[in-house]
């Protein structure tokens, strides 16, 4: 039972301990701001490694999300009085307020979670942080602040293509699949549309995109014990940037809905 | 001047360094010897504050380095160049972008004298013509020589070098002795070096320092240190038990 109580004590302090140290990192992203525009070319191809590279994986899990959201809408209607055209209300209102920016997003955990925390891991249990610092350069400066303000601008842009595609993909497999023409999806597509919820399904792509560049900074940043500790920070990053978003979904949809 | 003032540290209720004391004047080469695990590079990285002491003080030119905020520590790097023990070169940039990352932060010089210093201080560590490689190109050696390359392109007041030669074979390894007594007689630099090869206490140094058990055993000069009649010191010179 003591030991039962010691152990739980310690993960409680370890908890406080990280969060603390996450905080830090954070908020020391401030403390070198004169020198900002020296790691703006690296914001660049921050964005172009967590933007550009992304689009591929992101049209594809997003029309092909849309497509099943549209059959499995149709398959709800079948045998119901309710109008066709509600398929296209229903695949656009789910799209825009949840599927697009979390499927997006549990997709992106993966890819540039994982790829920020190896990165900055590495780094780490191979002294390149020390050496940034030995040479007088912020390391979190040199290494968080692009990749949070290329997350900043690139999650937004993400999700409006999710968006986009998600939808399209809804489009194709009410056509193909369904029997439902373009012009009846586009009806219910505009009738239950209100342009707040394109923009709260940014605002959504926008803090998760936050939650995960932070915290595979935060998990890279502190790796250590050499390869096997970045393994470690890796699959932190992406666990703990998964539970954050699902958090933070209900906590949006509570603040904004 | 350095100046190392009864500083303790310890690792998650480990004491590594225990009231660590000694002074460090200008221009001269310092060893630190210990054996493996001793404490040794952590006590190097408290001398450029990459580790802050839980108790005394560091003292470089008269300033108090682990009191002070975090862009004075930073003016006080400019001052200190680190070799660190594989080379730590940045993956993602060239060799000579690893070496203008430094220029571009710590210098003034316009393009032409930066690529010119570059130039140079690839040449006096024997390197040429490997400006557009990659680290992952190069071997342990290389990326060795290329981490002194970019230490002495900022022309520091002081250079720490953490175990230059370990994993290097004889020849690297009496090229890399050659090369920081180069540097040194160059540059008139203050080096601190951490080390367990004994040819760079004899060749290289003026000062050595011994670590055991997270305290200083020996202070003094190499003459002193192949002469003691400390048993374990003898020990650690020769390699072998002389009891």
């Amino acid at each position: 039972m003591y030991k039962i109580s010691k152990n739980l004590l310690n993960k409680i302090l370890l908890t406080f301990e990280n969060f603390g140290k996450f905080t830090f990192l954070i908020s020391n992203i401030f403390r070198s701001y004169n020198s900002w525009s020296l790691y703006i070319s690296h914001a660049i191809d921050q964005m172009i490694m967590i933007g550009n590279k992304s689009i591929p994986i992101v049209v594809l899990t997003s029309f092909f999300t849309g497509m099943v959201s549209s059959v499995q809408a149709g398959y709800q209607m079948e045998s119901s009085i309710t109008p066709k055209w509600v398929v296209g209300s229903l695949v656009g209102e789910t799209m825009l307020l949840e599927l697009a920016p979390v499927i997006t997003c549990l997709v992106l955990a993966g890819r540039i979670g994982a790829t920020i925390a190896a990165e900055i891991g590495t780094m780490r249990v191979t002294e390149q942080i020390d050496a940034l610092e030995s040479l007088s350069l912020d390391p979190i400066a040199y290494l968080v602040f692009p990749r949070i303000l290329a997350a900043l601008i690139m999650f937004p842009v993400l999700t409006v293509i999710a968006d986009i595609f998600g939808i399209s993909g809804g489009i194709v497999a009410a056509v193909s699949t369904l029997d439902i023409d373009s012009y009846q999806f586009m009806k219910g597509l505009k009738t239950w549309f209100k342009p707040w919820d394109a923009w709260y399904g940014i605002i959504k792509g926008l803090s998760f995109g936050l939650a995960i560049t932070s915290i595979s900074c935060y998990c890279g940043f502190y790796a250590k014990g050499g390869a096997e500790g970045v393994g470690k920070a890796t699959t932190a990053s992406v666990v703990n940037s998964c539970i954050a978003i699902m958090i933070l979904d209900y906590v949006l949809a509570s603040i904004l809905l | 001047m350095i100046e190392i003032n009864n500083i303790r540290k310890s690792f998650s209720g480990k004491n590594i360094l225990n009231n660590i004391s000694f002074k460090i004047k200008k221009g001269v080469s310092v060893a630190i010897i210990g054996q493996s695990g001793v404490g040794k590079s952590v006590l190097l990285k408290h001398l450029n504050g990459l580790i802050i002491p839980d108790l005394g003080k560091v003292i470089i030119d008269k300033k108090i380095i682990n009191e002070l905020s975090f862009n004075k520590l930073q003016n006080i790097r400019k001052k200190m160049s680190m070799v660190f023990q594989f080379g730590a070169l940045f993956d993602s940039l060239t060799i000579k972008d690893n070496i203008l990352i430094a220029l571009d932060h710590l210098t003034k010089l316009s393009d032409d004298e930066k690529k010119e210093r570059i130039s140079i201080s690839l040449s006096s560590v024997n390197l040429n013509n490997i400006e557009n490689l990659y680290p992952s190109d190069i071997s342990g050696g290389m990326k060795k020589r290329v981490g002194i390359a970019r230490a002495i392109a900022i022309k520091p007041k002081y250079i720490l070098y953490d175990e230059p030669t370990t994993g290097l074979d004889p020849i690297t390894t009496d090229k890399i002795i050659n090369l920081m007594k180069k540097v040194k007689k160059d540059n008139k630099l203050t080096s601190v070096v951490v080390t367990h090869e004994m040819k760079i206490v004899n060749e290289f140094a003026d000062q050595v320092i011994m670590l055991k058990d997270g305290q200083v055993i020996f202070d003094g000069t190499p003459n002193e240190l192949n002469t003691t009649k400390n048993k374990y010191i003898k020990y650690f010179i020769l390699g072998k038990d002389i009891n």
